[in-house]
């Protein structure tokens, strides 16, 4: 069993310019199929609306901002039973798969977003280590050979290479490729009430990030904001394999 | 010496012991209150199976028999961000704090009453939030703001000599910059070029400058900043470079900055 688990998964749509965005309850319907749990709207146009729930143990959160629509799932974390806050990872990844897939037949079908000219896919898969020496040799160890690097205890490693190219899907369109390599601090916080100061843990992760996008050139159609969504998927899930990643389902 | 009694009772009344964390956040620390039954041997109320109610936590002081409810909401964990060592960028801040005013005084100004003439329509407030938001990505210096009427909004970025307008209308954007002599370029963009409106205004700083613009962009998909994202566990790792120094463009602003910065450019 991979020790890799995913700590995000996200598919953003990038509008063509200035339009009448969908609500994110709207669009979390329509993505999702349910009602979000929780709204929050913004009164202020630079900040951006959220729409949050549950989906297959998941959490689910549409967040629509006037540049862009992001469909996001993330873990749900652990209840707070002994006291101490704990970080949770994505274990299903498998389902994580099929769930961005799901997302990718609605998005094909048409999403309300009228006119797209740029779409991203973020995938972030992390391994939690107790220090940094064990931390950096989880993640050398996934780093190609021409990449890797001698590290034993150093702290705030951040790799990241483009390995841009045209899109295979939709003629002439260059594509970003974008894989980061980071041994990230993750601090995990407990919210209180009754007044009582809010409990932080930090968690080191050893973690590897897929974000891979089009340049936007002109608008998509639905088909092509599809196809170029399932090139992304397809290329991460080629890449977490040849470097070792082995997630699960992917 | 009295002491005070605390009781634990979910607002649903079934029994069973209390969570957890209870004893872990609300009990520590409190070594002067004992935990009250009124059965001697346990606590009102849990069920499992729902993951999060209201409890309430009933303080009395003894003998008097006096005392008050306090609701507590089962606690939530969140992942806030991941943290590096570096110092924060003050900047980024402070431009998202001055960007959050410019969206307050767009909100307000679409939500006046018809008749009022600083009203905008509603498709320029749209256009103009967009491009408002491209601005802050681009580390551009937050504008003044003018109103001339329902149609259009005016930024306006000004060094006390040269003057920088950007119109922004509903299907178009107009880019003017003029000294107190003359009007010394002008650009207009059409619904289509809206990425280009913004991404040029580096070639019309380098006018003002007369020298080169340094920018930066990225080509991964950052999420915008999001100060309120409660209960979300998401990831937002910020990764500011230093800026060159002393730069002190009309729209102003550390260029060299990484952060946030979705790449528009071929």
């Amino acid at each position: 069993m991979s020790e890799w688990k995913a700590l995000n998964g996200r598919i953003t749509l990038f509008p063509t310019g200035p339009q009448s965005i969908p609500s994110a309850a709207e669009l979390y319907r329509a993505v999702w199929g349910a009602e979000p749990d929780a709204f929050q709207k913004q009164p202020n146009p630079l900040q951006p609306t959220l729409a949050q729930g549950r989906r297959s143990q998941m959490a689910a959160t549409c967040l629509t901002h006037v540049t862009r629509v992001d469909f996001n799932l993330s873990p749900v974390l652990a209840p707070i039973e002994t006291g101490e806050p704990k970080i949770s990872l994505i274990e299903d990844t498998g389902r994580l798969f099929g769930e961005l897939k799901e997302i990718i037949k609605k998005i094909a079908g048409g999403t309300k977003v009228s006119s797209v000219s740029r779409i991203a896919l973020y995938l972030q898969f992390a391994t939690v280590r107790a220090n940094f020496l064990e931390a950096n040799k989880a993640l050398t160890k996934v780093m190609p050979e021409q990449y890797r690097i001698s590290v034993t205890d150093e702290e705030d490693i951040i790799f990241q290479v483009n390995r841009p190219r045209k899109s295979g899907k939709v003629e002439g369109l260059r594509m970003n490729f974008v894989t980061k390599w980071s041994v990230d601090n993750v601090q995990v916080m407990v919210a209180l009430s009754a007044g009582a100061a809010p409990w932080t843990k930090n968690f080191l992760t050893a973690s590897v990030s897929f974000d891979y996008n089009n340049v936007a050139e002109a608008a998509l159609t639905t088909e092509q904001q599809s196809q170029l969504l399932h090139e992304c998927l397809g290329e991460a899930s080629e890449t977490q394999r040849s470097i070792g990643l082995n997630v699960e389902g992917f | 010496m009295s002491i005070p009694k605390l009781a634990i009772r979910r607002t649903d009344e079934a029994t069973s012991t209390p969570p957890a964390f209870f004893s872990a956040f609300f009990l520590k620390g409190l070594p002067d209150y004992k935990i009250h039954s009124p059965s001697g041997s346990g606590y009102e109320t849990l069920i499992p199976s729902v993951p999060t109610a209201t409890w309430l936590i009933r303080y009395t002081d003894s003998p008097s028999g006096s005392g008050y409810e306090t609701p507590v909401a089962e606690p939530e964990s969140w992942i806030v961000k991941s943290t590096l060592s570096a110092v924060p960028d003050v900047w980024q801040w402070q431009l998202s704090q001055d960007y959050l005013e410019l969206g307050t005084v767009l909100s307000e100004l679409t939500s006046l009453e018809e008749t009022d003439e600083w009203k905008i329509d509603a498709s320029v407030y749209s256009a103009a939030s967009y491009v408002a938001t491209e601005l802050k990505y681009h580390s551009v210096r937050v504008p003044q703001i003018f109103v001339h009427g329902p149609t259009s909004v005016v930024f306006n970025w000004s060094d006390n000599f040269y003057n920088f307008y950007l119109t922004i209308g509903a299907n178009h954007v107009s880019a003017l910059l003029s000294s107190p002599e003359c009007i010394l370029d002008r650009r207009e963009y059409s619904e289509t070029e809206w990425l280009n409106a913004v991404q040029r205004l580096p070639p019309i700083q380098s006018v003002l400058l007369g020298g080169p613009i340094i920018s930066s962009n990225s080509s991964v998909s950052y999420l915008p900043a999001v100060s309120t994202f409660v209960g979300a566990s998401t990831i937002s790792i910020k990764a500011s470079v230093s800026y060159l120094p002393g730069f002190s463009a009309l729209l102003g602003g550390p260029i060299g900055s990484m952060s946030y910065l979705p790449d528009f450019s071929g």
